[in-house]
Order: C-alpha cells, then sequence, then structure tokens
C-alpha cells in the first residue's frame, strides 16, 4: 500500500511540475515566436510562426500537446533553430548520464568506506578527517574541476582538460574524458554522503545490538558488518537520494567546465538563445529523473528497513 | 532482543516519523543539500562524539571578515573595481596589484572586495524570501494537520523537484539573468528545508503541556502559534537559515560561473572565476583567489550553523 502511495505521489508532483514548467516557460514576456525571431521580425512572419507551432491555439490544447510528445519521447521543434529537438536531447541525456552514474556510485562506495573507517577510530584521524571533509564541502563543484584541470592536465599533462569522445569512435578517449568530470561530481557528494555515513554508524555503534553481537564472540568488523552497515543505511539512503538531485544540477554546471556535451551545456545555450522549447524540455528530463530517483529511494529504504513497509 | 538477525530498532535519529517523511522531517533536513552535520538534530540522542568546539568562532570570524570586506569596499577599494586598463592586461600579483589583474586589466582584489556586496546581498535575500514563505507553511502545516498539512506537504514535494540551482536557471531564461531573479529562484527553491525545520519543531513544540495549556486558556491557534511556536522553534530555524545562507552563497557563484548571474560589470565571485579560467595556465592564481573567497564564506556559514547547532543541542 505504501509503495502505492508513495507512486502515486511521485505522479502527482511530476504532474504539477510539468504544469509549472509549461506556465512559467510561457510567461516569458512577449510572444514566444516574436522572442526567437527577434524585434525586427515583421507581423506576418511572426503571424506565419505563430500558427506553424500552434502558439495560436488554447494554451491548454498546447499544453496536452507538449506533454504527450514528452511521454512519448517527443520534444518538439525549437522555435530558434527550427530542428527537431528530440534525437538531440535523447543524444545530450546519454552523456550527462554518463558522468551521473558512475559519479553517484563513486561517491557512494567511497563514502560507505571512508565513513565507516572514520566512524570506528576515533582521535586524530577523525579530527583529520572532519576538517577534510568541512573543507571539501565548501569548495564549489566547478572550482574544484577547475583545480583538478590546472593540476592533473596542465601541470602533469595525464589527462586532457576539456572536450568528449562518442565510446564506440574511441572508447579509450571517451574513458579519458570521463575521468576529471566524473571525479569532481563524486567527490563533492562524496564528502556530503562521507559525514552521514560517519554519523550514522557511530549512531548505530552505541547501540546494545552492536554490544550483544560482540559479547556472542564477533569482533568488531564482523559486527559492524553484519548489524552495524545495514541499520546506519536508511538515513543515509535517504541523503543520497536527494543528493542525486543536486547531483544532477551539479552536472549542468560541471559539464561547463569541462566543455562536455550534455544536458547542462545545452541548456545554458538554450537560457542564452531564450530557446524555450529546449529549456522546457531539459527541465522537464531533469526533474522527471529527480522525482523518480526519489521514489526509487522510498522504496529501497522500504527493502532495507522492514519497518516503513507495513 | 535477538543479537542473531538484522534489529531494526535504530531506524535514524528522531523520533519514530512516518515513511513518507523519510528524514526530511528532521532538523538536519537533507534537502537542504550540503553542509548540514547530520548526527545533530532536534530529538537526537546526544552523539558520543564531540566536535571541534571552535566551530561557532571560526564560522563567526570568516562570515564577520565577509561582512567586513563588503563595509569596507562600500567607502575605498585599492582601484576602481570595473575600470579597465588594456595596458595593465593580466599581471601577475605584485605590490602595485596584490592579487593582479584581469584580461581587461582590471584589479582582482578590488573586484573581489566589491564581489562580497553581492554574495552577501544574495545569501540575506534569498534566506530572507525562503524563511518570509517557508516559516510560516511549516508553523501551519505542524499545528493543523489534516489537508492543511498535506497540501504544503505536497507543495514542498514539488518545490524539492526544483533545485534552487535549477530553478535559477529556468528564471534566467524567464525573466533574463540578473540578481533580482537569482535571489527569488534560491530563495523559492530553499523553502522547502526551512518549511521542513519548522514543521518538524512545531510537531515537537505542540506536544508540549503549555500548548494545552494556552489552548484550554482560550487562546486561538494564530496567538498560540506567534506567542508559543515560533519562539521555541527559533533555535533550529538559525541554524537552517546559516545552512541555507551557505547554499545560496554556492548557487549564486555557480550561476555567476555559468554567465547566467549577476551580469557584468558588477563584480561577482563566480564570473571571475570564469573569465578567467582561460588563462588557467598563465595566471593560475586569478583563478584560485576568487575561488578561495567563495569557499571561505561557505565555509564560514557551515561552521556557523555547525556551531550553533552544537549549542542548541548542549543547552
Amino acid at each position: 500500500m505504501t509503495a502505492v502511495r508513495a507512486v502515486a505521489r511521485c505522479l502527482l508532483t511530476v504532474f504539477l511540475a510539468s504544469i509549472v514548467i509549461f506556465a512559467l516557460l510561457r510567461l516569458v514576456p512577449g510572444d514566444p515566436a516574436q522572442v526567437a525571431l527577434g524585434v525586427d521580425a515583421t507581423p506576418d512572419l511572426v503571424e506565419a510562426t505563430r500558427h506553424r507551432f500552434g502558439l495560436d491555439r488554447p494554451l491548454v490544447l498546447q499544453y496536452l500537446e507538449w506533454i504527450g510528445g514528452v511521454l512519448t519521447g517527443h520534444f518538439g521543434t525549437s522555435f530558434v533553430t527550427g530542428q527537431d529537438m528530440s534525437a538531440i536531447l535523447r543524444d545530450r541525456t546519454a552523456v550527462t548520464l554518463w558522468l551521473v552514474i558512475p559519479a553517484v556510485l563513486i561517491a557512494l562506495l567511497g563514502a560507505t568506506a571512508v565513513g565507516t573507517w572514520a566512524a570506528m577510530r576515533r582521535g586524530v584521524t577523525g579530527t583529520v578527517l572532519d576538517v577534510a571533509a568541512q573543507l571539501l564541502l565548501a569548495v564549489p563543484a566547478f572550482l574544484l574541476g577547475v583545480v583538478l584541470v590546472m593540476v592533473i592536465s596542465l601541470a602533469l599533462g595525464w589527462l586532457p582538460p576539456s572536450g568528449w569522445e562518442v565510446p564506440v569512435d574511441s572508447p579509450g578517449g571517451f574513458l579519458r574524458h570521463l575521468i576529471l568530470p566524473v571525479l569532481t561530481l563524486a567527490a563533492v557528494q562524496g564528502a556530503i554522503l562521507t559525514r552521514y555515513v560517519r554519523a550514522s554508524l557511530e549512531d548505530v555503534l552505541g547501540r546494545d545490538y552492536l554490544r550483544l553481537a560482540r559479547s556472542k564472540g564477533l569482533t568488531r568488523g564482523q559486527a559492524v558488518f553484519r548489524h552495524g552497515l545495514r541499520n546506519a543505511a536508511v538515513p543515509v539512503l535517504t541523503v543520497a537520494g536527494v543528493e542525486l538531485a543536486s547531483l544532477l544540477v551539479g552536472a549542468v554546471v560541471i559539464e561547463s567546465v569541462f566543455d562536455v556535451p550534455g544536458l547542462g551545456s545545452l541548456l545554458v545555450t538554450a537560457v542564452g538563445e531564450r530557446d524555450m522549447v529546449t529549456v522546457q524540455g531539459i527541465v522537464m528530463v531533469l526533474v522527471a529523473i529527480t522525482v523518480i530517483v526519489n521514489l526509487a529511494v522510498e522504496l529501497v529504504h522500504g527493502l532495507v528497513d522492514p519497518r516503513v513497509r507495513a | 532482543m535477538s543479537g542473531e538477525s538484522t534489529v531494526p530498532d535504530a531506524a535514524g535519529p528522531g523520533p519514530a516519523r512516518p515513511s513518507r517523511d523519510a528524514g526530511v522531517g528532521q532538523g538536519a533536513a537533507p534537502g537542504a543539500g550540503r553542509g548540514p552535520a547530520p548526527d545533530a538534530t532536534p530529538g537526537t540522542e546526544p552523539s558520543p562524539r564531540r566536535r571541534a568546539p571552535g566551530a561557532l568562532i571560526a564560522g563567526a570570524v570568516l562570515v564577520a571578515l565577509v561582512v567586513l570586506t563588503a563595509l569596507v569596499s562600500l567607502v575605498w577599494t585599492p582601484y576602481d573595481p570595473v575600470a579597465a586598463d588594456a595596458s595593465q592586461r593580466l599581471l601577475s600579483p605584485s605590490g602595485a596589484h596584490w592579487f593582479g589583474t584581469d584580461k581587461f586589466g582590471r584589479d582582482v582584489a578590488s573586484q573581489l572586495m566589491a564581489g562580497s556586496r553581492i554574495t552577501l546581498v544574495v545569501a540575506v535575500v534569498s534566506v530572507g524570501i525562503a524563511a518570509v514563505i517557508g516559516v510560516p507553511l511549516g508553523i501551519l502545516a505542524g499545528m493543523r494537520r489534516g489537508w492543511v498539512e498535506a497540501v504544503v506537504l505536497r507543495v514542498t514535494d514539488l518545490l524539492l523537484a526544483f533545485p534552487a540551482l535549477l530553478l535559477a536557471i529556468v528564471f534566467a531564461a524567464v525573466f533574463g539573468a540578473g540578481t533580482v531573479s537569482a535571489m527569488v529562484a534560491i530563495g523559492l527553491g530553499t523553502v522547502p528545508g526551512i518549511a521542513r525545520v519548522t514543521r518538524a519543531g512545531t510537531l515537537t513544540v505542540m506536544q508540549q503541556d503549555y500548548i494545552a495549556a494556552a489552548r484550554s486558556g482560550g487562546r486561538g491557534w494564530a496567538a498560540v502559534a506567534v506567542r508559543h511556536v515560533l519562539p521555541n522553534v527559533t533555535g533550529v530555524l538559525v541554524v537552517q537559515c546559516a545552512v541555507t545562507a551557505s547554499l545560496a552563497v554556492l548557487a549564486e557563484a555557480a550561476l555567476s560561473y555559468l554567465g547566467l548571474g549577476t551580469p557584468p560589470p558588477d563584480p561577482s565571485w563566480g564570473r571571475l572565476v570564469q573569465e578567467m579560467q582561460q588563462f588557467l595556465s598563465v595566471r593560475p592564481l586569478q583563478v584560485l583567489f576568487p575561488g578561495a573567497a567563495i569557499a571561505l564564506t561557505v565555509l564560514g556559514f557551515n561552521l556557523l550553523g555547525d556551531g550553533l547547532r552544537q549549542r542548541l543541542n548542549r543547552g
């Protein structure tokens, strides 16, 4: 039951968000066709363009047509370039996911390892890690990216500073271009998650059941591994879901740092050109991924923690 | 209790909560993203670990430094921060130009000083907007359960789907890039964190005897909200505001870096990083200085939030 309600709530959020996105981007001062064509377009041309893109029809119809298209993977034709954006958006989404998914995995694994290690050993190590995490949290992701370029690409010459290659054309080049942006994204999110893993595990370490596990003969490591991590995972998973949303938006910025042709760099260009069809499509994709991931986290939460299933 | 199987008695900090809140209802408000210390939510058992006691002081000093810089920049900067001079392009740091000059020959130190104003204004106004909307929503949801609470939670769900930076990019598309649209967007984007913390605090306060006493004394719920609830959630709110301020600084910096924030010629730290990035191999310091300014400000607000939370939990 809980799962059904969670899915329903998630669908409601995506639906409301789609209305907000559609409405906001139609609020653009001035007529969308006029904005796209520029101020010196003749009234006839503007009228023809309005008709061609269906802008002269009722807003509700326009919305239904748009959302119907989005649901079937058709994002519409850009008023600015006159191109159908569907294929471009799908390609760009794939590139962004190439950055985001490895970054999430690295961040989660790294945070679990470092956080567990830190929770089990207090004292100087803990303090050093505290300070390091605090510093890493304060550094904007784009600055970290720039610093990595400075050290690894410019000073050491190990990896290309920017650009992108298609995996099928050149797997090696693809990987070499992937490493720095993924590391940048993973480092920032990893720092946040490490703090949660550590705090959550420290909380668990003081509990009776862990003492009981020790008293029946398990070593400290075994006790933490078998009983600690699962209990510590619940709050961490929740945070990880929320963090993924900021990772997606973080990717928007990081793509600009490394000149990666993903959704983010397209979004920035589209905003600059006031290409509303493209902006709408990208924002809808980002918001939908965010909400769906949060739903997934909630469902996984139920698997890890039997009490919330009920 | 058995030690054999996983004993699910340690769900996480805080009082038992319904699954739909999944951790977003408690003080640390993961919705707020970066920075919040996860272990010290109100209602948590005291953490065995003690954080460095200097956090509050260090944070206060850093934030005070930024405020002081902003104030001084109003009356004095070494050079006019927007005066370009083609003969002085891309100079290394020296006695005349402490932090060097940028690609237009403008003094970087002066731009950093003047840039602190935008950073602070965005932080303060964004937090103000988030608090003005989020606090009443949170108190309302905490005091009036039922459909009012359900509506507030759906609204925060909706806002949570739009991270502050994404909303700011959308606003830049709709209203044009600018400091005002950035502040409004960041403010709206951080409403959920404030609203959820306020609601969680309100729920705790509402269980207290003095609320029942005030209600039975015939006070209306609005009077109870102002007299009893608001003063008692101020502590967690101040912590959340510090965290929100650090988020706002980061969001503004990223937005300006993308060229969608504060428009030229007003100096902005994020834009300075972006403008100087193409000269990274020749003048790396001019990229690092504005970057460090952003990082130190964010660090200041984060430490301030951590330190305040610590005091709150102890007292």
